[in-house]
This record gives C-alpha cells, structure tokens and sequence, in this order.
C-alpha cells in the first residue's frame, strides 16, 4: 500500500500525466456543468478515445472525468438551481435557496471544500482498501465471483426511481444482450442471425454511447423551452471558521456514507448523496433550516457524492464489479484496454492503479481552484444554447462509435440504442441497469459455466461454499430486505393506530 | 385501472415480454455440442436461463403497476418526432454509403428543428463534421468509409 502511494506520488512527476489530469479534470467539469451532460455520459464519450491511448492515460482520463463532473454538477446546482448531475439533485435544495438570499460565495466554498474533504478521503481509502479486498480475492473460486455478480445484479433492483422488477427486467436484458455473438467456449453462433458483425458480439461503446449520450440528445428535444437563469456571485470563499465548526461532523458522516455507498455494487454517487442529505437533516439540531439555505445540507449532499467516486472504485479494481454507473465504463474500458480487474491487476499493474491514485487525488485538490476560482465561469457555460451544443454532442457521439472498431455496424448500434434508452426512461426502465448488465453478463455466464464444470453438473454443491453463500444470502437481502422492512412498518404503524384508537 | 391505461401501461411490458419469448424460441436455433466441450452448460442453457428470468420479472412488473399505477407521462412534443425521423433518413443516408453527409443533414437539421435560424452558426455546425473528420483522420488515423464528397477529401490527402 505504502509501495503504491508513493509510486502513485512519483507518477504526479511525469510533467505529461500531470498535463492530462489537469486538462481531464477541465474538461469534465465542463461536463458536469452542462445539465444533461453527466459523468457516466462524459466517460462514455471518452471511452472510443481512450482506447488509442496507453492503458495509464486511458484510465486517468475516465477516472478524472468521472472525479470532475461530479463535483461539478454544485456548481449550476447553486448558481442556476439546476443539478450538472443527478448527483447534485440534493444540491440544488440548500444550495440555491442560500445563493439566493446572497450567499452564492459563501455556498459554493462550502461545496467545494466538501468535495474536495470527501473526494481525498475516499481516494485514501481506496488506497487502503482495494488492495486488501483484491487479497480477499485469492480465496475465489468461479463460485464466489458467480456468486458476487449475481449480487451485484441484485443491487440494480434499487437503482433509479422506477419499480424495482423493471430495473432488474434491464439488467437481464443487458445479460442477455452480453450472449450475442460466437460463444467463447464452445464457438456456437447465439444470436447473430447470419450477420458477421454480430460474430464479436454486441460492442460495450457504441451501446454505452447510445444510451447515455444519444437517449440524452432525445431527451433534450423535449425540454427546448426550459430557461436557465444564472444567479449572480461577487467571488466565491473559503468557509469560515464558524462553518467549519457547523459543517464538519455532517461532512465526516457524508464521507462515510458516500464512502460505504460506492462501495456497494451498483449504487453510485446520486443514492450516496440523497442518503447522506436525509440522515443530515435528521441528526440536525436546525431541522427546519433545511430546504431553505442550511449548509449542512450542501456539505452532506456534495461530501457523500464524491466520497462515492473513490468508494466505487474499490470493487471495480478489486473484484471487476462496477460500484457505479460510471465505474461500470471505467471497467468498459479496462477490459478493452486489455486489463483484467481482480488481484493480479494489484500484482502485474502497479504503475497503472498508481497513476489512477495520482490523478484522483490531484483532481480532487484541483477542486479547490475551479470551484473557488472558475465557478463564475463555469457556470455560464450552461448558456450555450442547446440547439447548437446539443448536435456537436451528437456528432461526437455518432464518431466515437464508429471510431473503435471503424464500423458503421457500431453507429446502427449506437443510434438504435438511443431510442431504447430514450424509451426505457420513459417507460421507467433503468438504462444504467441495461448497462450494468452488459458489462458483468459476461463475467456471470463463464462463472456459472466454471462452477457447473467444477462440480460436474451439481451446481447445488456451491451453496456448501462458505463465500458464495454470504454473496447469495446477502443477494436475498438486497431484493427481499427494502419489501419486509416496508411490511413490518407498516404493521408497526397499523399497530399504532389500533393502539391510539384503543386508549 | 381503466382498460386504455392499462393497455398504454402494459405495452412496454408486454413488448419486453414478447421479446424474451422470441429470445426464448431462438436458443432452440443453437447448436448443442457434446458434452466434453460444454462442460457442463451447453450454449443455449444461460440465454434460457436469463429469458425465464426477464418473463417471471415482467408478470411481477406487471401486477405491481396493476396495484400501483405509474403517473401517466407528460405528451411527446412534436418536435422529439421530428428528431427521431431525422435520426431514421440520418441511417438511410449512412445506408447509402453517405457518412459526411448523413453527418452534416443532422447537425444542421438537428439545429433548424430546435429553433436556431442563424445563418453563420448553422454554417459553423454544417462544418463541424468536417472539421472533426479531418481531425480524427489525422490526429487518431480513423478511417472513415468512402463516400463522394470524403473521396474528395481523401484524393487530395
């Protein structure tokens, strides 16, 4: 750990990689003020670029990109009320109402030193933890990591706001969808009806393009009359001592939060930062200042949700499950970097997870700069008028899916994607979960194949192994939990009544 | 629920449905191999295994939106049809062996539809991808596909 905290520390070194994290970290900035333009959106127009670069440079421009625009989705969440990014939607309740009343400065400095205090200690325990978890690692078989995907699977049942059998339904059709094309082990067609571009399967980017970038261009079509008024900020500063005071236990538990929430397979930084804002007004001693300017609830919101950026990257390098939408297209592009995530990338890719932790954590001190010194900036670049904005990113999106494999199969894909992902949100169908699905359907398939292979047909012999059946118990928690817990407050409510009704 | 909503609610599901029992009948298509090869699962087994899952979770989705009704969503605007149909001749035209032009069609269509009537920014965005071509072109050596007009481009390279 020690060994690649200081590599990590000698990467930063390398003036060329310095260079890249800065004008990463810019760029998904931009991204992540531009409403619409998410990280995961950000990471997946990336992607097809990437895969020209050497894997270093390729995962600390996914990685930074992904750091960036989450933090910079408080910027227009206070300064225009509207969230850069799903994961500042519990922003934009405080943070507005107090720029509002004049204290945009004062907002957004408390955003960004939450963020900044968040993202370093996530990084730190990424450190600390990924290279402890990948250690656990050794002692899986091909049932243990069945076992976990299916788990990480069944996390998808809470994402987004829809019913969670239709965000399962995605995520086994992005499992299904991950069957297309010449079976690895056997070399039998599934799928392809005849067509050779079919043969390699279903690409990752092209179907991650579609659905983050051209659903989005869809989606924006109908919003064109949506006006954005930016709130005026003499310059925004540092907390004072007095809000530090006020904001640093909210801060340290947001951190925990966000931390422990990226941790868990699927859930990302949007749920970290909705957990953390309720448990802050909860435990607040000024309740009713929430919704109406109170800083604890900026601090909790933009802490929890880039305390999730690092948190999700844990599972992804230890174990190849994403932690998050977006860490599910940092793994996208890890595996088409050729790089298998898992204990040996700890042993075999030092210098790569080293670069990744130079760059998070010089993005998140980079904050600092763009959120105290730029946010004026920034924030009007959610002027540019989407009718031109919106079709470069289009045009971006339709070259960066050709640009891959150079295949006009992969547009058809990309551009067929963006009108099922634009009806899947409309329909409330998680797309993140399609995806998600996608990404592990293979890992789940050669798992299962190991296991049946290793038991000779018994498959019933994995439950007798310790792991597997915690990931398998902790899979029928995460699908039955959220509906007993439902039941028995509602018993206990109906229990109440009866007892008032009584007395 | 009312039979029309519950129709208009239930299609998407019903679609999804249909769609993982022609998935379903589909493995039926896939060779098996023997034994020695499948080691333990032959290539049709997982797909059915994951089509059987996607039609138990349709009928769940489908009596919790009997008792729960989703909200219904708010009208399409006229124009998300327009853009869509200018996505359909964008993939005719890409059919036709038309890239650059495809290209241009949607970034300046994209824009007339959405209301910008500015003569020089819809000139910029008629540029913009051939800008970007020729920057990928000879910053990442992405070849694009020939048509008449990236010909051109190409002769004079």
């Amino acid at each position: 750990m020690t060994d690649l905290l200081m590599s990590g520390l000698s990467a930063l070194a390398d003036p060329s990689l310095l260079l890249l994290i800065v004008v990463t970290t810019l760029a998904g900035t931009v991204i992540g003020v531009l409403p619409g333009l998410s990280g995961t959106t950000g990471a997946a127009l990336a992607l097809p670029f990437t895969l020209t670069m050497d894997p270093v440079s390729a995962v600390v421009v996914l990685a930074t990109i992904y750091g960036s625009s989450t933090f910079a989705g408080c910027i227009t969440a206070i300064l225009i009320n509207t969230p850069g990014t799903s994961a500042s939607a519990t922003t934009c309740l405080d943070g507005y109402p107090l720029a509002k009343k004049g204290e945009a400065g004062r907002a957004i400095g408390i955003a960004t030193l939450s963020s900044c205090f968040g993202g370093v200690v996530s990084v730190i325990f990424l450190l600390f933890a990924a290279p402890m978890l990948a250690g656990i690692a050794y002692e899986f078989g091909p049932p243990e990591y069945f076992a976990l995907s299916i788990f990480g699977l069944s996390m998808l049942a809470t994402i987004g706001g829809g019913s969670a059998a239709k965000n399962l339904m995605a995520g086994a059709f992005g499992v299904l969808l991950s069957t297309v094309g010449v079976h690895m082990m056997t070399g039998t067609e599934r799928y392809t009806f005849g067509t050779s571009a079919l043969y390699d399967g279903i690409g990752f980017v092209p179907v991650m393009i579609g659905l983050f970038g051209i659903a989005e261009f869809l989606r924006q079509s109908t919003e064109l009359g949506l006006k954005r008024e930016v709130l005026g900020m003499k310059a925004a500063r540092l907390p004072t001592w007095a809000d530090i005071r006020q904001i640093k236990n909210t801060v340290l538990r947001a951190t925990g939060i966000g931390t422990f929430v990226g941790v868990l397979p699927a859930e990302g930084a949007t749920i970290a930062s909705m957990i953390s804002y309720n448990e802050a007004r909860r435990t607040s001693k000024n309740k009713d200042a929430f919704g109406k300017g109170a800083i604890e609830g900026i601090a909790a919101s933009e802490a929890a949700n880039n305390s999730a950026v690092g948190g999700s990257l844990v599972p992804t390098l230890a174990l190849g499950i994403p932690g998050s939408p977006t860490a599910a297209i940092i793994l996208a592009g890890l595996l088409a970097q050729g790089v298998q995530p898992g204990p040996t990338l700890f042993n075999e890719q030092g210098h790569l997870l080293s670069a990744l932790f130079a760059a998070l954590l010089v993005g998140n001190l980079l904050f600092l700069v763009i959120g105290l010194g730029g946010a004026r900036f920034y924030a009007r670049i959610t002027q540019i008028p989407v009718p031109i904005l919106w079709p470069l990113v289009f045009l971006f999106s339709i070259i960066g899916a050709y640009a891959i494999r150079q295949s006009v199969f992969d547009v058809y894909v990309a551009v067929a994607f963006g009108v099922i992902g634009f009806l899947m949100q409309r329909y409330g169908f998680s797309v993140v979960s399609l995806a998600i699905g996608l990404v592990l359907g293979v890992m789940v398939e050669q798992r299962l194949g190991q296991s049946v292979a290793m038991y000779n047909g018994n498959w019933l012999l994995m439950f007798t192994r310790p792991i597997a059946l915690v990931f398998f118990a902790l899979t029928l928690l995460s699908l039955f939990g959220p509906m007993v817990s439902s039941r028995l407050k509602r018993k206990k409510a109906l229990a109440r009544t009866l007892h008032h009704t009584r007395t | 629920m009312q039979p029309s909503r519950l129709v208009r609610h239930s299609g998407p599901l019903l679609a999804a449905g249909l769609l993982a029992i022609l998935a379903f009948v589909q493995t039926y298509t896939f060779k098996s191999v023997p034994a020695i090869l499948a080691r333990g699962l032959q290539p049709a087994t997982f797909p059915r295994l994951v089509t059987g899952l996607i039609l138990i979770l349709a009928v769940i989705a489908f009596i919790h939106d009997l008792r729960r009704p989703p909200a219904p969503g708010e009208a399409l605007p006229k124009v998300l049809f327009s853009t869509t149909l200018l996505l359909v001749i964008f993939s005719a035209l890409l059919a036709s062996n038309l890239f650059l032009i495809a290209l241009i069609t949607v970034t300046v269509g994209t824009a007339l539809l959405w209301g910008e009537r500015r003569v020089l920014v819809l000139t910029a965005l008629a540029l913009s991808p051939v800008i970007a071509i020729v920057l990928f072109d000879i910053g990442l050596e992405v070849r694009f596909p020939r048509s008449p007009l990236l010909n051109l481009y190409y002769e004079w390279r």
